[in-house]
C-alpha cells in the first residue's frame, strides 16, 4: 500500500462535483452567491437598513442607491441584502427543525409499527385534513402575529410530511437484509434505526426539504405581507413587498426588487432540489 | 447412444440469425450486448441458450422481436431471417403482425407480465381481435386448459393477484399460444418458480411443442434445465456465442473452456474430493473488453495469443462449433 | 473425509417450535373486534443439529424454512417452543445474555444486493462489528479487517469500496466475513447463493466448505435448490407447510426418499442428463398457502398415495433407518 492517494478528500470532492447535474450546479451557485451576499452585507452597502432619511425618500435607482429608496428614505438594496439573513434563517428553521423530528418520528413509527404507529398516523390524518395555510393562520390568530408565533405554528404542522415520507421508506427498509443483519449482529435498536436504516431513508426527505424551503419562505413572506408575520421595520422581503404596495405605480422598485429576491432564491432552491433528486436517484439506481 | 438427434431436414431453417450486433450507447461508453451472434433454428426443434447474467442472452431474445428500448439500444448490424424474411428490415407495423402471431415470448417474472386490474382470461384472449366475445372466451378457456390451468371456466374471470406464480406462468404460456406462434421465445421461464413448479412448466413446454410443432428458444442460466429440454445448446459469454452443439455432445465433449467451467460448477456432478470445479474470477466488464477472447482472463488454458487474437465461432465437428482458439488443450488441462 | 457427520454433541436443539404471523386486518374488522387471521409459518418443528454437521433445510417457497432460520437468530419471535443453543434457551435470554450469544450464532443472508448497508464501505461494515463487540483492540482493527477479507478470498484493496462497486459474489463474501468477524461456531445460511450466477455459486460453495473445515463451523443451510443442498449437507430436513416431514442423512434422503413429498421433490430436480425429457412432472398441484392448512396430513391434497386416514389423522414421525425419519402414514 505504498501508493496512497495524496488527498483522498479533495479527490472525492472533485469526483462528486463531476457527477452533479447542471441544475444542481446552477442552483447551488445561486444559493452560494445569496448566502455570501447576506454574510457580507455590511461591506456591500454603506447604508444602514433601518436608517431613515426623510430628505431622500422615493428616489429611483441610481448609482448612490442602486435599488432606490423607500417612502421613509431607507436604502432598498441595504434592506434586501440584510433581508437575506432574515429570510434564509426563517426558511432554514421552518424547514429543518420540523424535518428533524418529523423524520425521526416517522422512522420510529415505521420501524416499530404497532400502537405508536397507529396513533401517529391518525395525528397525521388529522393534520392533513386541514389546508396547511388555513391551519397556520388559525394558530397565528390564536397566538397573535409575530415571527415567534409563526415558528410555533409551522413547527406544529410542518413535520407531518416528513414523518409520512420517512415512515413509508422505513417500512420498506426495515425488511431489508442489511437491517436484519444489523439486528443479528447484536446492535442495539437505536443503532439499527439511526445509524443503519436512517441514512438510507433520508434522501427523499432531503429532496422534499428543498421545495419545502422555498414554500416556507413564500409562506412567511406571504404572512408578513398580510401583516401576520415579521413586523416592521425588520427588512423581511415579504413585509417589504407589502410596504411598497401603495407606491407601486410611483415607485415600483420598493416592492418589485424584494419580490425579485424572493423569486431568485426560490429558483435557486428549486434547482438544487431538482438536481438533488436526480443525483440521489442516480445513486440509488446505481445500487441495483 | 441409442437415439441420435432426429435427422435434420434440408429445408431452410425457420429462424436464421447472422452476425447480430446489439449495442447500448451509454454515457460511459458503448456496450455490445450481442456481439456478432449467429444461430439457426428449425421448426419443431428446441435451442437452449445458457449464460450468466450480462452474457446477452435476454437481450438476444428481445432483439429478435425488435423490443430493445431505443435509445440507448440499437441493433447495429446483422440479419434476423424468420421464414425467409429479414425482420430487421420490417417496419413497426409489419413487426407488430409478427409479434404474437408468428413469434411469441414468455418472460421470467409472470407477475409483472399481467396487468393487475384486468381479469387474467381477458388478457389471454386480448390478441384475438377477429373473434366474437363469446368465441374468444371459448378459445381462452380452451387455451387455459391446454396450458394445464384447472377449472378454467371459473378462473377466466379472476385477477392476477389471486393466482400463484406457477399458475400465472401457465397463463402467460396460454397467452403466448393464443396466436399459434411458430416460434416461442422463453426467457428464463422457470427461474422465479419452485423446483416442483419448474418441473411442471418444463413438461408443459415440451408437450406443447410436440403437439404444435413450433420451434422453441429456451433461455436459461441453469445447465440442468437446458439439458433435458433442448436439442441443441448455445453457450453465451460476454455477448457472443462461444459454443454451439447438440445437447449431448456439449455435455459430454465440451470444446470451450467456459462450458467446461459451467459444467464444473454444477453440484450435480460430484468430484472425488467433494469440491466443485468452477470458473475462477468474475465475468468481464463489457466496457473494457480487449481485442482477443473475452474469456481469456478467466481461462485456465489461455496463452498470450488468446488475449490478442480476435476469436470467432468455427465449426470443429459436424454441428459442433466453438470460439476457442486452442480447443485441443481442453482435454489435457481440465 | 470432507463431509464428516459431526462428533455427536448436539449444539442446537429446537423443540416444538411455533412461529405465527398476524395477517393484516382491515379497519372494519378492527372496529368489529375481529381477530386478525393468524398464519402459522412454523408449526411444531423439532430439530437437533450436531457439532460440525451441515444440516440442509429444503422446501418450496412459503414452507417456513426462512422463518425457522430467523427464529433461531431471534429476528422473529416464536409463539411457542424452545430453542436450546449449547444448552441455553435462546428464547429465555435477557438482552445482555442474548448479546453474547449472538457472537456464537450468526447468519448469512440471501440477497447480496441488500444485505450490506449501501452507506458503509466494506471496511466500515467489518470494523463496526469488531469495535462494537470489542473483538480486538482498536489498533488491531485494520489488520483484523484485512485478515477477515483474506479469509473469504478477497484482497485488502476492496476494503475501501462501497457495496455498489462490488459484484454479487464479492458482496456475498463480505456478508460472510461480517458474520465470521464474531468468530461464531454456528452459521445459519439462508439461500446464500440463490441470487448468484452459476460459476460464482460454485466458488462460494467451495469457500463455505473450506471455512467449515478450517473454523470448525456447524451450519444450517437453507435452500430451495435441492442439488445444492445435496452437495453441501451431511443431513437434510425437508419442510412442508411449516413442518419437517422428513429428515435423514443426505444420501438416504436423496437415494431412498421415504415421504411422498420428498419423493416428488427429488423427482422434480432437473437432471444433467443430456436427453430430452419423457417423464411426467414430479408433483402436480400448486404450492399451498400456510393460511389454509389441510386437515390430517397436510400433504394429502397433492399426494398420489393418499388414503382416507391421511385426510383425517395427522401422521406422526416414523423412524425408518438409523438416522432417517418421515412424517407419513405410508412411508417408503
Amino acid at each position: 500500500m505504498a501508493a496512497v492517494a495524496p488527498a483522498p478528500l479533495a479527490q472525492a470532492v472533485r469526483a462528486e462535483l463531476g457527477k452533479w447535474p447542471s441544475s444542481l450546479r446552477i442552483g447551488s451557485s445561486i444559493l452560494a452567491v445569496i448566502v455570501l451576499a447576506g454574510i457580507f452585507a455590511p461591506w456591500l452597502t454603506p447604508y444602514d437598513p433601518f436608517a431613515q432619511d426623510l430628505t431622500q425618500f422615493l428616489l429611483p435607482p441610481s448609482w448612490a442607491h442602486p435599488f432606490g429608496t423607500d417612502m421613509v428614505g431607507r436604502d432598498v438594496l441595504a434592506r434586501v441584502l440584510y433581508g437575506i439573513r432574515i429570510d434564509l434563517e426563517i426558511g432554514f428553521l421552518t424547514t429543518y427543525v420540523p424535518m428533524t423530528y418529523g423524520v425521526m418520528l416517522g422512522a420510529l413509527a415505521g420501524y416499530f409499527g404497532g400502537y405508536f404507529d397507529s396513533v401517529l398516523m391518525r395525528l397525521l390524518d388529522i393534520a392533513v385534513a386541514f389546508p396547511f395555510l388555513v391551519l397556520i393562520i388559525v394558530i397565528i390568530a390564536i397566538l397573535g402575529p409575530g415571527i415567534h408565533n409563526i415558528y410555533i405554528a409551522v413547527f406544529l404542522v410542518a413535520w407531518t410530511m416528513y414523518a409520512r415520507l420517512a415512515r413509508a421508506e422505513m417500512l420498506v427498509e426495515r425488511g431489508k437484509d442489511y437491517v436484519l443483519a444489523a439486528r443479528t449482529l447484536g446492535y442495539p435498536t437505536s443503532r439499527v434505526i439511526f445509524r443503519h436504516a436512517l441514512p438510507n431513508i433520508i434522501n427523499s426527505s432531503i429532496v422534499f426539504s428543498m421545495a419545502d424551503f422555498v414554500l416556507n419562505i413564500l409562506l412567511v413572506s406571504g404572512l408578513s405581507f398580510l401583516g401576520l408575520g415579521v413586523q416592521p421595520p425588520l427588512p423581511e422581503w415579504g413585509a417589504m413587498v407589502a410596504e411598497g404596495r401603495d407606491f407601486i405605480f410611483d415607485a415600483w422598485w420598493i416592492s418589485t426588487l424584494p419580490g425579485l429576491a424572493i423569486v431568485i432564491t426560490g429558483a435557486g432552491l428549486s434547482l438544487i432540489g431538482d438536481g438533488l433528486a436526480h443525483r440521489l436517484g442516480q445513486r440509488q439506481r446505481s445500487l441495483l | 447412444m441409442a437415439e441420435g438427434p432426429p435427422a435434420r431436414k434440408p429445408a431452410a431453417p425457420l429462424l436464421a440469425v447472422d452476425g447480430l450486433v446489439t449495442e447500448f450507447r451509454l454515457p460511459s461508453g458503448t456496450i455490445r450486448a450481442n456481439n456478432g451472434v449467429s444461430l439457426s433454428l428449425e421448426a419443431g426443434r428446441t435451442l437452449g441458450i445458457v449464460g450468466e447474467s450480462g452474457s446477452g442472452k435476454s437481450v438476444l431474445c428481445r432483439a429478435l422481436l425488435k423490443l430493445i428500448p431505443s435509445p440507448p439500444g440499437f441493433i447495429s448490424a446483422g440479419e434476423v431471417r424468420f421464414d425467409g424474411r429479414d425482420l430487421l428490415r420490417l417496419d413497426e407495423e409489419e413487426m407488430r403482425r409478427i409479434r404474437g402471431r408468428q413469434i411469441a415470448m414468455i418472460f421470467q417474472n409472470p407477475m409483472s407480465g399481467f396487468n393487475p386490474v384486468w381479469p387474467v382470461g381477458n388478457q389471454i384472449v386480448e390478441g384475438l381481435h377477429d373473434l366474437s366475445a363469446s368465441a374468444a372466451r371459448a378459445r381462452g378457456i380452451e387455451l387455459m386448459r391446454l396450458a394445464g390451468i384447472p377449472s378454467p371456466e371459473q378462473r377466466f374471470h379472476e385477477y392476477p393477484h389471486q393466482w400463484s406464480g406457477g399458475m400465472l406462468q401457465r397463463a402467460m404460456i396460454a397467452m403466448a399460444m393464443a396466436g399459434e406462434p411458430r416460434l416461442l421465445l422463453a426467457d428464463e421461464p422457470t427461474t422465479a418458480l419452485d423446483v416442483t413448479i419448474q418441473d411442471q412448466i418444463l413438461a408443459l413446454l415440451v408437450e406443447l411443442q410436440e403437439r404444435t410443432g413450433m420451434a422453441l428458444l429456451l433461455v436459461s442460466h441453469d445447465m440442468a434445465v437446458v439439458a433435458e429440454t433442448c436439442d441443441e445448446v448455445a453457450v453465451m459469454y460476454a455477448g457472443r456465442i462461444v459454443e454451439l452443439a447438440p445437447t449431448r455432445e456439449l455435455f459430454e465433449q465440451p470444446l470451450h473452456p467456459y462450458t467446461v467451467g459451467l459444467l464444473g460448477s454444477l453440484p450435480h456432478r460430484r468430484t472425488s474430493d467433494g469440491r466443485l470445479r468452477p470458473v475462477r474470477g468474475q465475468p468481464p466488464e463489457l466496457l473494457q473488453l480487449g481485442p482477443g477472447c473475452p474469456f481469456a482472463e478467466r481461462c485456465p488454458v489461455a496463452s498470450d495469443d488468446c488475449r490478442s487474437t480476435p476469436v470467432a465461432l468455427r465449426t470443429l465437428k459436424p454441428g459442433h462449433a466453438s470460439a476457442c482458439l486452442h480447443p485441443e488443450r481442453i482435454g489435457t488441462a481440465i | 473425509m470432507e463431509l464428516n457427520q459431526g462428533d455427536g454433541k448436539i449444539v442446537l436443539a429446537i423443540d416444538s417450535l411455533e412461529v405465527e404471523y398476524a395477517a393484516r386486518r382491515g379497519l372494519i374488522d378492527l372496529l368489529r373486534g375481529r381477530q386478525a387471521p393468524r398464519l402459522r409459518a412454523v408449526d411444531g418443528v423439532n430439530l437437533e443439529i450436531r457439532r460440525n454437521e451441515v444440516m440442509g433445510l429444503v422446501g418450496e417457497s412459503g414452507c417456513g424454512k426462512t422463518t425457522l432460520g430467523r427464529a433461531i437468530l431471534r429476528i422473529v419471535r416464536p409463539s411457542r417452543g424452545r430453542i436450546l443453543f449449547e444448552g441455553q434457551d435462546l428464547l429465555a435470554l435477557d438482552a445482555a445474555a442474548l448479546q453474547s450469544m449472538r457472537r456464537r450464532l450468526q447468519m448469512v443472508f440471501q440477497d447480496p444486493f441488500s444485505s450490506l448497508n449501501p452507506r458503509m464501505s466494506v471496511e466500515q461494515t467489518l470494523a463496526e462489528v469488531l469495535r462494537f463487540h470489542q473483538m480486538c483492540s482498536e489498533p488491531q482493527v485494520p489488520a483484523r479487517v484485512r485478515e477477515l477479507l483474506s479469509l473469504v478470498g478477497l484482497g485488502s484493496e476492496l476494503a475501501q469500496r462501497w457495496p455498489r462497486a462490488l459484484s454479487g459474489g464479492q458482496r456475498q463474501r463480505v456478508g460472510l466475513a461480517r458474520a465470521l468477524a464474531l468468530a461464531p461456531s454456528f452459521l445459519v445460511l439462508d439461500e446464500p447463493i440463490a441470487a448468484l450466477d452459476v460459476s460464482i455459486q460454485a466458488q462460494i460453495l467451495n469457500l463455505l466448505q473450506d471455512l467449515r473445515l478450517r473454523l470448525g463451523l456447524t451450519m444450517l443451510f437453507i435452500a430451495h435448490d435441492l442439488s445444492v443442498v445435496r452437495h453441501v449437507s451431511t443431513r437434510v430436513a425437508v419442510m412442508y407447510l411449516g413442518r419437517i416431514v422428513e429428515i435423514g442423512r443426505t444420501e438416504e434422503v436423496f437415494e431412498h426418499p421415504a415421504h411422498p413429498y420428498t419423493q416428488s421433490l427429488v423427482k422434480s430436480i432437473p437432471r444433467v442428463v443430456p436427453q430430452r425429457r419423457r417423464r411426467k412432472p414430479g408433483l402436480s398441484g400448486e404450492v399451498p398457502s400456510p393460511l389454509n392448512i389441510p386437515s390430517g396430513c397436510r400433504f394429502h391434497p397433492r399426494c398420489a398415495k393418499a388414503q382416507d386416514i391421511c385426510r383425517r389423522v395427522a401422521p406422526s414421525l416414523v423412524q425408518l433407518g438409523s438416522m432417517q425419519q418421515a412424517e407419513c402414514h405410508f412411508p417408503g
